[in-house]
């Protein structure tokens, strides 16, 4: 073959999670379109590194061609992406997708090419999007249930300031300490897409959960620009609508995930809750204009691009809503 | 000339150990002021973790050179104990060459890989550090073994571990010049 | 792959340090596999090698161990444990042992255990007409315990290079395999001392022991603060770890009054010596851990296995076998960096459960210690004694004989690994 396009990513490499299976049919439609002229190679569960070391190391496209890596990762890349885990931003996951393959975010993520030399192919819902809480001393109902309640979040500065500002004190820690950290109190609480819940069976170190839905998880897919450029035009056509099938499938499966793990959390925990409408726009009156001033003035981000971000959801929502009833309503 | 070479060696030497000493103590002082955060208040002093680890490749890598100098490090010098002294003298050479050339590698590639960090370490929700202040620990470890090489340090003898227990039985196991 | 094999062979041969023929032979694969531009991996490898953030743990854990053995706890632990089994026929070779029990691990590189436990118990034993070979082979043969029973470097790199498991899990999973570790060496050395009639040590009572155990207590509470500082809830490894160095200097300064600042610096020093040990092997070894995952190398392991055999025992005995066989030329930390991420993933995939199969890894590499050629630990003990390598190796054979013995159980039975675990759950 001419081309080797490999792929590093931290989920594992079985079928259970959306990222494999999506990359596995992405291989076998990119290798059938080029005749096997642009071979795919996976490697996943970070085996060839971090996010962020993975990151790099696809940067040029020598040593490796593209990526996956999460919102904390992409955003020390192109530290705009902050603005996306602005809280309580989607009302579900149709207005959800559409905004990430919509045609604001592609254009949006155009950035990453000149910051980092990577381009962006589209974007999986880590675990299933959508977070619920697991939690210790008392299930959370309202936002006054957070108050003083040690969550955890990833060493990412949006998160702590998202959670201070409804109450909670934020830990940052690392992946690998959240377990021992819940299991010892050290943290009380984390959030994560439901799917993370049974995978790593939390029930057995927390005793609630609730489904806020404050935060949507994401995860970015990124090739090297230097090696898609190198492509001959038919095989960049080739990669780029492979990649948009293969996201396409990953929504439904990380749906499903998230389906059965919310499932199993209701089974095995002490108590699930899903947290109502009112109760979700509450904390959201909260915890936006908190967030809003941190990535303003902390973090300093243009304010437009806030706005101009919260407006495109917007109307992304009346659209769906519009088209839904236009098409299937009448 | 080679002795001052040597001494030039040496004193870099202490100098590497003093910074890898003070960047245990500065990362002994976050982890603590952590801990007893935690302890006081019962609430996570959310940057210690995140700040106290910017120091571990900076540790990490120069205290490679610390070892190096010192000749901790492990070979297998069973078939060299064999051989007549003329072919020793060469390996010699050529393992000296092997060394620099690791070294020339970590200055050039470090040099590039420095350059080209344009991500940026979240400590804290107000603190932002930009890697490249992380990433220079490449190419100066490369520097700092390079200058050992060009001063005739002797980065390969093995330090024999009898040695070492004479040295530790007489307490002045860091006092070689 | 076969530049990456003949460099390592060549270099390995010619007595180029371990650490950098690793990140060599890495460096030559990599550029057979994708050209010079994969030559640049050696900068971003080495960098993330030492980049993991539960590596804050080693030096601080190097620090404590210094401090211990600056402060004078060795002697102490000796002088106790000379107390409790003064009167039993072969007394210093199962004290060197039970010594060993509650030392070290904390260094990474078990030669540093070795030489504070020898140097006091090899010239004694020495004393009392052991032969210098026996000696040395109990010193070595025992002093592989430390890295299993917790705290431990070498669990710490486990769980920052692999992240299926966590330490805190690998430290409970230690436990119980350690203590048999040193039944298993206890019961060579009473056999031992019965065919070779070694003698005792002298005559204590029990109150002797008590008198001498009571020093020794606020030492051996270093574990139980690393260990009940992350179980209670309390803290993170690495503040555990930070708070352990800082409980030693205390110790040092007003319980045993042992230490001066002057011997405090001396203590940092050597542990920036000694993590710089453990941190170069970690980062070249990460250089050729990148190179065998990137080559697909990884991918074939598990199939391999599987078509060597579908069942479980005759899995894990291959991968034991090939564990010991890679441990002859390599030192543990090294072989696990490079090993491991083939190995471990393969292994979860035929079923094996991660904990378990970590402990086994872990333990089993750990004899490399003291297999020869490349037996760091026992050449070691064998020039404090002052023997040839090869004598002590020899003496040494009943011991790798329980040392096999722990092997077999650890890998069969899994349950005795992951029972201390499943009581935290
Ligand atoms: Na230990
Ligand atoms: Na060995």
């Amino acid at each position: 073959q001419e081309f080797t396009m490999a792929i590093a990513h931290l989920a594992p490499e079985d079928m259970d999670n959306e990222i494999q299976p999506a990359l596995v049919h992405f291989k076998s439609l990119v290798e059938s379109k080029t005749k096997g002229e642009v071979e795919v190679e996976i490697f996943g569960a970070g085996q060839l590194g971090s996010e962020v070391e993975t990151g790099k190391q696809a940067q040029d496209g020598a040593l490796l061609q593209s990526t996956i890596i999460s919102s904390g990762a992409m955003s020390s890349f192109f530290p705009k992406y902050q603005v996306i885990t602005a809280p309580f931003l989607f009302p579900n996951y149709e207005v959800a997708h559409a905004f990430f393959d919509g045609a604001w975010f592609a254009n949006f993520m155009k950035g990453t090419i000149e910051e980092s030399g990577l381009r962006y192919l589209g974007t999986f819902d880590d675990g299933g999007g959508f977070v619920a809480f697991t939690n210790n001393g008392k299930p959370i109902k309202t936002v006054d249930d957070l108050a003083g309640m040690k969550i955890r979040v990833e060493e990412n500065p949006a998160h702590v300031a998202t959670m201070k500002a409804l109450g909670a004190s934020a830990t940052p820690l690392p992946w690998g300490e959240v377990i021992t950290a819940l299991s010892t109190g050290l943290a009380d609480g984390q959030f994560n897409a439901p799917g993370v819940s049974k995978n790593y069976s939390l029930w057995e170190v927390n005793d609630y959960t609730t489904l806020s839905g404050h935060v949507y998880n994401s995860q970015s897919w990124l090739v090297s620009e230097e090696w898609f450029q190198s492509l001959p035009d038919e095989y960049k056509e080739a990669v780029v609508t492979s990649a948009r099938e293969a996201i396409e499938l990953a929504h439904g499966i990380s749906a499903l995930a998230a389906i059965k793990g919310w499932q199993v959390s209701c089974e095995e925990f002490k108590e699930c809750y899903v947290l109502p409408a009112e109760e979700r726009t509450k904390m959201a009156e909260i915890a936006r204009p908190a967030w809003q001033e941190w990535i303003v003035n902390d973090f300093g981000l243009d304010a437009a691009l806030v706005d101009e971000l919260f407006a495109t959801v917007e109307e992304i929502k009346g659209d769906v809503t519009a088209t839904d009833m236009e098409r299937y309503g009448k | 000339m080679t002795f001052s070479r040597s001494r030039l060696s040496a004193g870099l030497n202490r100098t590497v150990s003093t910074v890898c000493v003070l960047f245990i103590l500065a990362m002994l002082a976050i982890s603590f002021s952590g801990f007893f955060y935690m302890i006081l208040t019962g609430d996570a002093l959310s940057w210690t973790y995140s700040l106290a680890r910017l120091f571990i490749p900076w540790l990490g890598l120069l205290s490679l050179t610390v070892a190096f100098w010192h000749g901790e490090h492990i070979a297998m010098t069973a078939i060299i104990a064999i051989l007549p002294r003329t072919a020793v003298t060469v390996l010699h050479y050529v393992n000296t060459a092997l060394v620099a050339l690791f070294a020339g590698l970590l200055i050039w590639y470090g040099w590039k890989f420095f350059a080209k960090s344009t991500d940026i370490y979240m400590v804290s929700d107000t603190i932002q550090i930009h890697a490249k202040w992380v990433t220079a620990c490449v190419p100066a470890t490369g520097l700092v073994l390079l200058i050992h090489v060009l001063c005739g340090a002797n980065l390969l003898d093995e330090e024999s571990p009898m040695e070492e227990a004479r040295e530790l039985a007489a307490g002045e196991k860091d006092n070689r010049p | 792959m076969t530049s990456a094999i003949s460099v390592f062979i060549v270099l390995l041969f010619i007595g180029t340090p371990i650490a950098l023929l690793m990140a060599l032979s890495g460096l030559a694969g990599s550029w057979e596999l994708g050209g010079l531009r994969f030559i640049q991996i050696i900068a971003e490898r080495m960098f993330s090698g030492v980049s993991g953030y539960l590596l804050m743990a080693v030096p601080y854990f190097i620090f404590t161990s210094e401090l211990m053995n600056q402060a004078g706890l060795t002697e102490r632990l000796v002088a106790f444990n000379n107390a409790l089994l003064g009167r039993i026929r072969g007394a210093l070779s199962h004290v060197n042992i039970v010594v060993s029990l509650f030392f070290s691990g904390l260094t990474g590189a078990a030669i540093t255990d070795t030489v504070a436990v020898g140097k006091i118990l090899i010239p004694a034993m020495k004393r009392e007409g052991y032969t210098p070979a026996y000696a040395a082979a109990v010193t070595a043969c025992s002093s592989i315990i430390g890295p299993i029973i917790p705290p431990s470097v070498v669990m710490v790199v486990y769980a920052a290079i692999l992240q299926n498991v966590t330490v805190l899990d690998l430290f409970a999973a230690g436990i119980l395999p350690g203590l048999l570790m040193t039944v298993a060496l206890l019961v060579a050395s009473f056999v031992m001392a019965w065919i070779y009639k070694f003698p005792r040590h002298g005559d204590t009572n029990l109150r002797d022991a008590a008198r001498a155990f009571l020093p020794t207590v606020p030492a051996l509470l270093v574990p139980v603060i690393i260990l009940g500082g992350i179980l209670g809830g309390l803290t993170t490894i690495t503040e555990a770890s930070a708070f352990a160095a800082m409980y030693t200097l205390i110790l040092g300064f007003f319980v045993y009054r042992t230490l001066t600042l002057r011997k405090v610096w001396e203590s940092l020093v050597a542990t920036v010596r000694f993590s710089g040990v453990v941190f170069f092997l970690l980062a070249s070894s990460t250089v050729l851990g990148w190179f065998v995952t990137r080559s697909g190398l990884a991918r074939d392991a598990a199939g391999m296995i599987t078509a060597i055999s579908d069942n479980w025992i005759v899995q894990i005995g291959l991968v034991n076998l090939l564990l010991i066989l890679l441990g002859t030329v390599l030192d543990v930390l090294p072989a696990l960096v490079v090993v491991a991420p083939v190995l471990v993933p393969a292994m979860v995939q035929l079923g094996f459960d991660p904990l378990h199969f970590a402990i086994v890894m872990i333990i089993t590499l750990n004899v490399a210690n003291i297999t020869p050629p490349v037996g760091m630990t026992l050449m070691t003990a064998s020039q404090i004694a002052g023997v040839p390598y090869e004598r002590a190796i020899v003496t040494a054979l009943p011991f790798y004989l329980s040392h096999l013995a722990v092997i077999a159980v650890v890998s069969l039975w899994p349950a005795f690994v992951l029972f201390i675990p499943s009581l935290f759950d």
